[in-house]
């Protein structure tokens, strides 16, 4: 265990050292991958602004789910970017190589990426104000529960990540089918669950379970009532993750090369 | 001229060969699509008047998703163009005979009408039939649709393309041209329709190049900007497309300049 944190930590720094060679880039992209976000959080204000709140939630609460989901897809995403361009691992015939080295694969994929501090900065600023906005009271047992709450959505992305990976095997491309729950549900996960329709309800409670990570939490700090499920949400997300490990393991043992 | 279209017919085979990708895409969109009327209804449910009603609005929001693949938010333009940059082979394009900034316009409007054309029927049929979406008003707002949308693809090819130059100076090649559709979507229109906006947020957006990439003819198409307002549309694009292309023609200039192409 140890070895292979060391090694995912070596791989981590190269890649850092690589990306903060070209930091204009590093920084240009982080910054504004944040304004782009922040556009996209006024363009929620701006609705809420015309429309007025809906009954039971408004601008701060909606906020409150935008910046939630941004920084569990952005931490996923800054360490789990490998799985997601893995097609052009595939497609280049790389992961041969990978498959070489005395190391899991899983680990060369999960080299970190810098450039993703600008979603989960603008998650972080958009969740702040909508916790303030909406008198959040914090002490030392609100913030246990809300970083186990953020790690476990950035698990539960994870796990979407390898599992959409995982696709690739056989299909070598096309891997869009996730984009549907992945974007498509972090739109979605700006809104109170019950606001949806049934089908979608359903795909994001039993399916891909972003709801109860982020809706659920959500309802649990504004209310202060953190019941059953909001206490197993964390877990229901890492159970995802182990879920999407083990899809991906059968994946790799699958995999036949077409190369020579 | 004959070359560029070539270029453009052989790029156009080759998107067209991913068929599954414009499957799955075609799934992506319509749960994009309802979880983006769900919330648009959500807001109508309380019954404010706004500048459009909800059936517009959700026209609005199937419009955006059938022509999704066309935006400039939709991921990365050309893949291989910017592994060319970084891994220095785009040497070998540069011994082509061919103007490079024509050319690749060429292969940008291939490549983002391919995908588009795949996809954006099944999308209006499924949206049409199950999910409240609606036809233009009448023959007019339809053909000023088309003209504009003609122009929209223009305009998105010459942005890409611009975006697609700044990586002569960026070497890991994503920085600009991956952020900058974020923020391509928010004033484009893509995220709420321009409309539904402040009116002094939305009267700068309007002069921004995105909105006539998306808002301007999904305008015409909803039957919430007359007709009459073709010719101002159709300017805003011209001049924008102008702009980017000379501004792209530059950087590439001196970009050629200044690149030394890396490897033995």
């Amino acid at each position: 265990m140890k070895f292979y944190i060391r090694m995912w930590w070596l791989f981590t720094r190269a890649a850092l050292r690589t990306q903060l060679a070209d930091s204009a880039n590093a920084v240009l992209w982080a910054s504004a991958t944040l304004l782009g976000m922040l556009l996209e959080w006024a363009t929620l204000w701006a609705l809420f602004a015309r429309f007025g709140s809906i009954p039971g939630w408004d601008f701060a609460s909606s906020s409150m789910l935008f910046g939630l989901v941004r920084i569990a897809f952005g931490i996923a995403e800054m360490i789990g970017r490998g799985f997601d361009r893995f097609h052009h691992v595939i497609r280049k015939g790389d992961f041969d190589r990978m498959l070489l080295r005395p190391i899991p694969v899983a680990i060369q994929l999960s080299v970190a990426e810098f450039s993703r501090f600008g979603m989960i900065g603008a998650g972080a600023v958009a969740f702040i104000y909508g916790c303030s906005a909406a008198h959040v009271v914090f002490n030392i047992g609100t913030i246990a529960y809300l970083i186990a709450v953020i790690s476990g959505g950035a698990a539960l992305f994870y796990g979407l990540l390898m599992m959409q990976a995982t696709l690739c095997f056989w299909t070598v491309d096309g891997i869009e089918v996730a984009n549907a729950v992945v974007y498509g549900g972090q739109t979605a996960a700006q809104l109170p669950l019950d606001k949806l329709s049934r089908p979608l309800t359903f795909v994001f409670t039993y399916i891909f379970p972003l709801a109860i990570i982020n809706w659920i939490p959500a309802r649990a700090l504004l209310s202060g009532d953190f019941n059953a499920l909001a206490l197993a949400a964390p877990v229901i997300g890492w159970l995802f993750f182990a879920l999407g490990a083990l899809v991906w393991k059968i994946g790799v043992r699958a995999y036949t090369s077409t190369g020579s | 001229m004959r070359l560029l279209w070539l270029v453009f017919q052989m790029r156009m085979k080759r998107q067209l060969a991913y068929r599954t990708a414009a499957y799955a895409g075609i799934v992506t969109q319509v749960v994009f699509g309802l979880v983006l009327v769900a919330i648009f209804a959500a807001f109508y449910a309380n019954g404010i008047k706004a500048p459009m009603t909800l059936p517009q609005v959700t026209t609005y929001v199937w419009l955006g998703q059938a022509f999704f693949a066309m935006t400039p938010y939709s991921v990365f333009p050309d893949a291989e163009l910017r592994e060319q940059i970084r891994d220095g082979s785009v040497a070998t394009e540069l011994l082509r005979p061919v103007d490079l900034h024509s050319l690749w316009m060429a292969r940008t409007l291939a490549s983002k009408l391919a995908p588009t054309a795949l996809r954006c029927i099944p999308v209006i049929v499924v949206a049409t039939l199950f999910a409240g979406m609606h036809l233009p008003p009448d023959i007019p707002s339809f053909l000023a649709w088309l003209l504009t949308t003609i122009g929209a693809l223009v305009l998105i090819s010459a942005f890409i393309v611009l975006m697609i130059l700044t990586q002569f100076w960026t070497v890991a090649g994503d920085g600009l041209s991956r952020a900058v559709p974020g923020i391509a979507a928010a004033t484009s229109g893509q995220l709420v329709p321009l409309a539904l906006l402040p009116e002094n947020i939305r009267v700068v957006f309007e002069w921004l190049p995105f909105s006539g990439m998306v808002d301007k003819p999904y305008a015409f198409w909803v039957g919430t900007r007359p007709v009459s307002d073709l010719p101002f549309v159709l300017g805003h694009q011209l001049i924008w497309t102008f702009v980017l292309v000379l501004a792209g023609r530059l950087i590439l200039g001196r970009g050629l300049r200044r690149l030394t192409v890396t490897g033995g």
